[in-house]
């Protein structure tokens, strides 16, 4: 019945598939990237520096003469272990907040919503720079970062739409059995609010690989010889202007793909957790 | 009568593609309209008739459009011609209001902004002279100060002038055929009354025809010349008015005369028809309405009926009515066929009643108004304002009024879902505005719910088990999967539905089963005491006549008290042993059903009662009059209760009022039927009530008892 069903939100939105098609590759590539990749991602071979993308290695190789098809396929796991980290941080954080803010009002509400303000009161990712240079450069703190900066997003979204519903009939009713208000909330609240927090989290993901990325193209993030896309393009860049393009347009390729990938999933996903599409 | 028609429709065909394939909401309507005649369209949602004035209009959806038929308007058709042409058309010669009002107007641009937009379009006026004409057709249609009113926003006005002013719209480019769309649905019935006053005023001074489509028999009584019955797309019986409330010959729309409640049908269950409407995708080949006729003959599952003429000028779509059967039946009339047989009646208010289960006495609840930056407290919504009610055990109390006046407020706070803010609630002897928290748990065992909305009270994230079992696992009244699920399943068919649907999630209901899922799970923690929050208002007739009768056996089987909350006085006509009349937060009469409804003595529930349609149609010369002993309805609207009016609320609508009712609220007076009234004019108070007999009591006991 849910296969059934996966089938069908498919079958009627031919972009959906086209990502779930995208996501599949990824996915392939975070679990068996090391295993796929042709060379070790980290061993220099300055023989063959800069060379461009030939029969031996299909994407070309970068300064150090490091294979940037191997290197792109084992940072896979690197970039969206921080991107999902940090978003299923922000989630259950920001649900957590959000939705009692929004079910409960009053000054819990006026707080959150202050909390969230303040926060999109900075430059986004020029707060994540403030964190990760403040906490230090580690991946656990490059996901905490990326956390903050997408908690309001989270936190606005879970209360607006916890708020509409706080004095529908079916809360009333579930208030009238006798449940506990912590039950409300996880039992009737959460599970209505799901389908629009699948659309942001997914367009959240794309971003939140995007600012990984970025992070490390400053500087801030993962640190070399580390392979991360990032990190990748910010080398390349250095490259282009002497002709030697591959070593940042294919990382980059890739993070474009990404972000394209999981703002196109969007909308399939709320299709498949809401019932209401169910037939 | 000899006027050449206005509009003639026919054949119309109407399609929508969908999903699943088109279907065709309208489906060979053929009628006409002449000058100055009001036709109405009758049925229940889904019937086609919304979709049959869209297609007269061309203002179909995108995925419909009109496959065969004519409509000819003063001579052309309609269809033929090129969208601008009937462009230039609408909003002129055709107009059309619509149920909504308050979704119908620009929200950003002012009342008269929008009206002299129609004039610009249409009349060729602008600038002073637009606006003059603006000014007259508000003052036309009851708006007073209407030079002020021009610069008001929609969300300055309250929903009964948001009509007016939508009826002005439509006058503005001078309309030859009013197309009116469920237009008193959304409104209160006092508010009713004076806009469907207003339509036939307007439409008999210009002599323009009406298109009513309605779902309310009253409100087509009261306005139409003809009737039209929809069913499944079809226009099954077309009738004159008077010759169709004499006896409609259709058995659907003879079921739906049955289905009313009312008075004369107390105590017997209505006549429900089972099943519902068909599905337009799936529908059978031969009479559309015969799955669920109870006079069915073997053909009406073959053939697809024709038109019988039963006179030059009514035609029904039913085989009953072939010559060959015509003998049978014809003059056959609803009243007088018996319902069906079924167990379980409603109870019989009797002579002693059983101990009192709920009392409430002086119940409040205060909203504050908090203004400013230490949020200070600058007054208060007085929602219910010291409100006494006494529910006896197995009886029905009505709580009646119309929106706004606090009745919805006043059942959640008797539940504790609002918390009260002041007032004692006593449930079988126990105080439960003391009750701490904890307690409140326990409680809810014995109280529940029924909401209004069938939609937004169900959850949709859960299956239709889970729904009915939270009550029983958070009470603890029965534990275990096991018994749950075999306790769930009775109540399911308890409620008329199967065990089987407790896996489904509710968006595969209808609106009538998601009630009864509703209810279901208000049962399911075996209660004492129902509240019922208007709920058949969302349902069709029919619908609400299975609902109905379904509550009406739970009590006789249960031994259920409602506290029934409702504007529907037809409904506490036929329901309710007990009434309690609310205005503004506060009681204003209250007593048995019997004594109120049919001599009520407050202006407020006399004005209620006058604006009623009644299902039957009134003769031409009384709409005009208003009839010789019917009280007038009032002016106004209801005010809002942040600023009550000073003295009794309803001073400034009263008909009778007296200089005192402008300065203190009449305290409670019993009245020699045990009735309680607070009414300077009508409660005693010292004989006041004799002198100024402006409207003189309908129920011949004149001399209201002075108690106090």
């Amino acid at each position: 019945m849910k296969l059934d069903h996966l089938r069908y939100v498919l079958a009627e939105n031919v972009l959906t598939l086209v990502a779930g098609g995208l996501l599949l590759l990824f996915v392939l590539a975070v679990v068996f990237g090391p295993a796929l990749a042709p060379y070790d991602p980290l061993a220099s071979d300055m023989a063959h520096a800069l060379a461009p993308p030939s029969p031996e290695h299909w994407l070309g190789t970068d300064a150090l003469g490091r294979d940037i098809l191997s290197r792109i396929l084992v940072a896979a796991r690197l970039d969206f272990g921080i991107a999902l980290g940090a978003v299923a941080l922000s989630f259950v954080v920001g649900v957590a907040i959000g939705a009692s803010a929004g079910y409960y009002g009053g000054w819990t509400d006026r707080l959150a919503i202050r909390l969230a303000d303040t926060i999109m009161a900075f430059p986004l990712f020029v707060l994540a720079m403030g964190i990760v240079a403040a906490l230090g450069n580690t991946v656990a703190n490059i996901v905490y970062a990326t956390a903050i900066i997408n908690l309001p997003f989270y936190l606005r979204v879970a209360r607006a739409e916890a708020n509409i519903r706080r004095h529908a009939g079916f809360v009333e009713a579930a208030r009238l059995a006798g449940n506990s208000d912590a039950r409300i909330l996880a039992m009737h609240i959460f599970p209505n609010i799901l389908p629009p927090m699948m659309v942001q989290i997914s367009l959240n993901l794309g971003w939140a690989i995007l600012n990984a990325a970025g992070l490390s193209f400053i500087g801030l993030g993962v640190r070399p010889p580390t392979p991360e896309w990032g990190i990748m393009v910010a080398e390349g860049a250095n490259h282009v202007i002497s002709g030697e393009w591959w070593v940042a347009l294919f990382p980059g390729l890739v993070l474009m793909l990404a972000v394209f990938c999981f703002n196109l999933l969007g909308d399939g996903l709320r299709d498949l957790v809401d019932p209401r599409t169910r037939t | 009568m000899t006027t050449a028609p206005l509009l003639e429709v026919e054949g119309l065909v109407t399609e929508l593609r969908l999903a699943g394939g088109p279907i065709r909401p309208v489906d060979g309507v053929s009628f006409s309209l002449s000058p100055g005649r009001t036709l109405a369209l009758l049925g229940e949602s889904g019937c086609g008739k919304s979709m049959t004035a869209l297609s007269l209009m061309r203002l179909l959806p995108d995925n419909g459009r009109v496959v065969a038929g004519r409509v000819r308007f003063r001579g052309t058709n309609l269809l033929a011609q090129p969208e601008r042409a009937l462009r230039a058309l609408r909003g002129s010669a055709l107009a059309m209001i619509f149920q909504e009002p308050a979704s119908s107007l620009n929200p950003v641009l002012t009342i008269g902004r929008q009206i002299t937009e129609v004039l610009e379009l249409h009349q060729g006026l602008s600038g002073p002279a637009a606006r003059t004409r603006a000014r007259a057709l508000l003052e036309s249609v009851g708006i007073g100060a209407a030079d002020e009113r021009l610069d008001a926003y929609p969300f300055q006005f309250s929903g009964g002038m948001k009509q007016r002013a939508m009826i002005a719209m439509a006058l503005a480019g001078d309309p030859a055929l009013l197309i009116a769309d469920e237009p008193t649905t959304a409104l209160d019935v006092t508010v009713q009354a004076q806009v469907l006053d207003l339509l036939s005023g307007l439409q008999a001074e210009r002599g323009m025809a009406m298109l009513l489509v309605s779902h309310d028999l009253g409100v087509v009584a009261r306005m139409a010349d003809e009737v039209g019955v929809m069913y499944a797309g079809e226009l099954i019986e077309l009738a004159p008015a008077v010759r169709f409330f004499a006896g409609p010959a259709h058995p659907y729309a003879q079921q739906l005369f049955a289905a009313q409640p009312g008075r004369e049908r107390r105590g017997a269950p209505l006549v429900a028809l089972a099943g519902a409407v068909p599905d337009l995708a799936a529908l059978p080949t031969a009479c559309r309405f015969a799955p669920r006729c109870d006079r069915a003959l073997a053909r009406c599952h073959v053939d697809r009926p024709e038109q019988h003429l039963l006179a030059p000028d009514h035609r029904v779509r039913c085989h009953l009515y072939a010559p060959a059967e015509a003998a049978v039946v014809i003059g056959v009339r609803p009243a007088e066929r018996e319902p069906a047989a079924q167990s379980a009646p409603p109870a019989t208010p009797s002579d002693a009643p059983p101990a009192v289960l709920l009392d409430v006495r002086g119940l409040a609840l205060h909203f504050p108004i908090r203004r400013g930056l230490l949020r200070r407290q600058v007054g208060a919504v007085r929602a219910v304002d010291g409100i006494d009610l006494a529910l006896h055990a197995g009886q029905t109390l009505a709580l009646v009024g119309e929106s706004g006046c606090g009745k919805t407020t006043a059942g959640k706070a008797i539940l504790r879902l609002i918390e009260p803010t002041g007032g004692t609630i006593r449930f079988d002897g126990r105080d439960l505005a003391a009750l701490p928290a904890a307690g409140l748990r326990a409680l809810r065992a014995s109280m529940q719910m029924v909401f209004q909305d069938p939609f937004g009270s169900l959850n949709p994230r859960l299956r239709v088990g889970e729904i009915i079992a939270e009550g029983m696992s958070a009470t603890g009244a029965v534990r275990g999967a096991g018994a749950q699920r075999a306790r769930i399943g009775t109540l399911l068919e308890e409620v008329g539905l199967a065990a089987a649907m407790m896996d489904r999630y509710p968006h595969a209901f209808s609106g009538g089963q998601r009630q009864r899922i509703a209810i279901a799970r208000a049962l399911a923690v075996a209660p004492r005491l129902l509240i019922l929050d208007e709920p058949t208002s969302a349902l069709d007739v029919s619908v609400q006549a299975q609902i109905l009768n379904l509550l009406a056996g739970l009590q006789a089987e249960r031994g259920l008290a409602y506290l029934f909350i409702t504007h529907n006085l037809a409904l506490v006509d036929y329901f309710a042993h007990a009434v309690a009349v609310m205005y503004l937060g506060r009681i204003v009469e209250q007593g048995r059903a019997d004594d109120i409804l049919h001599d009520p003595r407050h202006p407020y529930t006399r004005a209620l009662i006058a604006s009623v349609p009644a299902p039957y149609p009134t003769r031409p010369a009384d709409r005009a009059v208003g009839g010789e002993a019917a009280p007038t309805v009032p002016a106004g609207e209801i005010p809002s209760p942040a600023s009550p009016p000073a003295g009794c609320h309803f001073h400034p609508r009263c008909p009778e009022a007296l200089p005192v009712c402008r300065e203190r609220y009449p305290e409670p007076t019993v009245l020699d039927d045990g009735r309680v009234i607070r009414c300077h004019v009508r409660g005693g108070g010292r004989g006041l009530a004799m002198g100024t007999g402006s409207v003189v009591t309908t129920g011949g006991t004149a001399g209201a008892a002075p108690a106090t």
